[in-house]
């Protein structure tokens, strides 16, 4: 007599594929949504008014102080600059920064070497840059010149943008 | 002896709710697919566009010395530079049109102007030699399918000591 020993054979066979395919799929949709989410990052980097914002202050400090900043930031060997406040040590003009900055609708200005290799070896100790613009200047892609520099800026929309100062 | 064939009630539920549950993470990714394409495509569109107004706005901007801009009607000022030249910036929010010179550019579709600002600001106390007043000029796009302004902002820097525009 022949005993049938199919009893249960199918939702086990079909449990096996269907964890394989769900698997498969759940991996793929996280693959896909990081992928997504650095896609739209980017689409913040480097904006139209950002550029055109830090290029005004780009101008403003060319005619201003920027080659007493430039020799600071050289002989004291600094990793950075923060420019946000216009502060009087590196602006002469700091009222007029200041106007500037909220017309362009500025939120941090930093200035910083062409190679951001230093300023990013001194991210962990530095708490008052946000992580939001620590990965914007993970992202630029710098010549490796010296005495060259770059204005990193972020707008209040949450946008970035870099220009080469020197 | 009664013989087995076919698949139980319980077997048929299971895979049935599996095969279900795959089917409609395929679709959220299917939909998802279908939103980015169309959304990022329509973004880049007005990103573009975006560019190309700020773009022929600070051509002159950079290149010339603004000595005075005017009103031509509702939406509409004309620039005048030191080389005599002039230049008109006009809105049509019924065409959605953007014209600048002889530049004329028709938003996306779906996209629409908002009101046409333009200011002047002096900060008062500013060494003689340098910058103390600004222009702002600001132009926005929205778009119904995207959150966000695509439109432009333009900031034009100046000595008052030098040039005075009326």
């Amino acid at each position: 007599m022949k005993k049938n020993k199919s009893k249960g054979f199918m939702l086990a066979e079909t449990l096996i594929a269907a964890t394989f395919i769900l698997g498969t799929l759940v991996f793929l949709f996280i693959q896909f949504r990081n992928v997504n989410q650095g896609y739209q990052t980017t689409f913040k980097y480097n904006t139209v008014n950002a550029l055109y914002a830090a290029e005004n202050m780009k101008k403003f400090y060319m005619q201003d102080n920027f080659i007493s900043m430039a020799e600071t930031f050289r002989n004291d060997k600094m990793k950075y600059i923060d420019l946000s406040d216009c502060p009087t040590s590196y602006v002469n003009e700091t009222d007029y920064c200041r106007r500037l900055k909220e017309v362009l609708e500025i939120k941090t200005i930093l200035f910083i070497d062409e190679n951001t290799t230093y300023v990013q070896s001194v991210f962990d100790s530095i708490d008052d840059i946000s992580e939001s613009m620590k990965r914007f200047i993970e992202y630029i892609k710098y010549d490796d010149e010296l005495l060259k520099y770059r204005l990193v800026v972020e707008m209040e929309d949450g946008t970035f943008a870099t220009i080469k100062i020197y | 002896m009664k013989k087995k064939n076919g698949f139980t009630v319980v077997e048929l539920v299971v895979s049935f709710s599996l095969v279900m549950v795959i089917v409609i993470f395929l679709f959220q990714i299917i939909i998802s697919l279908r939103e980015m394409y169309v959304n990022n495509g329509i973004k880049s569109a007005l990103l573009n566009k975006q560019a190309i107004m700020t773009q022929k706005i600070y051509d002159d901007f950079r290149s010339k010395t603004i000595t005075s801009f005017t009103n031509c009607g509702d939406n509409c000022i004309t620039f005048s530079f030191d080389d005599t030249s002039t230049t008109t910036l006009r809105i049509d929010k019924d065409q959605n049109l953007f014209e600048y010179g002889d530049y004329a550019t028709k938003l996306v579709d779906g996209s629409s102007f908002g009101d046409f600002v333009v200011s002047t600001e002096t900060v008062p106390d500013v060494s003689p030699a340098q910058y103390d007043s600004m222009i702002k000029i600001v132009i926005p796009v929205t778009n119904r399918l995207l959150e966000g302004n695509f439109g432009v902002t333009a900031v034009y820097q100046y000595n008052s000591n030098f040039t005075t525009i009326g």
